[in-house]
């Protein structure tokens, strides 16, 4: 596990080793205290002013994690620059598309059988019989309006 | 921009059979390792795994709060400013999409983060031309810690280089030099490995050995300071 900070505070841990490091998220601030060490002592071999160890990091990490997650990365870079959609767009994509099946469908199927009982009563029924129905039904609004009964 | 060249992870890609060269199954890397590591690590973060940003965090704070102190002097504001560049990062996390290295995009969030933190002071930002801001974005290279510091903070720092430099000549010749040049040279393990005839495995214990053993004689002096600080 150390040896494996140690290399990645040199830039030389493939990324199998990173995702098992950050794997380990309960012993992540002792992964940040090694490499603060490793730090100080690699200022100290090069003649740089020293720091003392802060806890800035963790000042920053607890003003992050209050932060909501980034979720993002909707477009990233490939390995020529060039941005492409990444796949976590696809999840939504596809529900989107099942959804306007589904509508189309449905409305599909109710055109159809509106079509269809309209058809039905043109073939079944003699136009007189729908021509006297028409006249004797109450049309529009009068059907519907109840006038009060003002002796009431 | 960084040079770049093929390179693989996978041994398949060159046939020492038939002297060929698998086309397919070649990568195009940047050569920097650092960036590939801080890619992998923004990438991670940008899927919502926060201890990838940490490790950013914990491996650029120091660097940025160098280059802040060349524009502010205040180490409470340093750091304040710093904290914010750090969280600006994280939300802007999303958009970085690579183009350019992520040290270069963090320390510019960094010089505006100061810039704006001068004029809300009523002070006025030094303006610095194309050669200022592209010396500032490549601040590797500077050492100099531009912040005024203190008797305490001075001695500090030369116990620090005292035991550091007394904790090396005591190590195992295969150790010191393993991590002198690393550390020193600034080799790759690659080129120690070459240097020093073994295999890179060994090299990479070597120096974690050496550091280790340097950090156990640190420690009695950070947790001074620490409760000092």
């Amino acid at each position: 596990m150390n040896e494996k900070i140690s290399s990645l505070f040199d830039s030389e841990i493939n990324n199998k080793e990173v995702d098992t490091l950050l794997s380990k998220k309960n012993k992540m601030s002792g992964v940040r205290s090694s490499l603060s060490e490793y730090q100080m002592i690699s200022d100290a071999l090069k003649k740089k002013t020293v720091l003392p160890k802060n806890n800035l990091t963790d000042k920053i990490m607890s003003v992050i994690d209050k932060e909501p997650t980034q979720m993002g990365g909707i477009v990233k870079a490939n390995s020529s620059n060039t941005a492409v959609v990444s796949f976590e767009i696809w999840p939504v994509l596809g529900s989107l598309a099942v959804l306007v099946v589904i509508a189309s469908t449905a409305f599909n199927i109710e055109v159809n059988s509106a079509s269809t009982s309209q058809f039905l009563a043109k073939e079944d029924i003699p136009q007189e019989i729908i021509n006297a129905h028409h006249a004797a039904t109450a049309n529009n609004m009068n059907y519907f309006i109840q006038v009060s009964d003002p002796a009431k | 921009m960084q040079p770049l060249k093929v390179v693989s992870d996978n041994s398949t890609v060159y046939n020492s059979s038939d002297n060929k060269l698998d086309k397919s199954k070649m990568e195009i890397k940047p050569v920097n390792p650092d960036r590939a590591l801080d890619q992998k690590l923004v990438e991670k973060a940008q899927k919502g795994d926060k201890q990838a940003f940490s490790i950013l965090v914990e491996k650029y704070q120091l660097k940025l709060y160098r280059l802040i102190s060349r524009m502010v002097r205040d180490q409470s504001e340093i750091e304040d400013i710093v904290q914010d560049s750090f969280i600006k990062a994280y939300r802007a996390i999303g958009n970085f999409r690579g183009d350019s290295a992520f040290y270069t995009w963090l320390y510019r969030i960094g010089i505006n983060t100061a810039k704006n933190h001068l004029v809300s002071l009523g002070k006025r930002p030094k303006a610095m031309d194309a050669n200022e801001i592209e010396e500032m974005e490549n601040y590797e290279s500077m050492s100099e810690l531009r912040v005024s510091e203190t008797p305490e903070t001075t001695m500090m720092s030369n116990q620090i280089a005292e035991t550091v430099n007394s904790a090396i000549q005591n190590l195992p010749d295969e150790l010191r030099e393993a991590i002198s040049l690393r550390e020193i040279d600034g080799l790759c393990y690659e080129e120690i490995s070459e240097i020093m005839d073994c295999p890179i495995g060994t090299v990479r214990s070597r120096i974690f050995r050496a550091r280790e053993t340097i950090a156990e004689k640190l420690k009695p002096l950070i947790e001074t300071t620490n409760k000092r600080w």
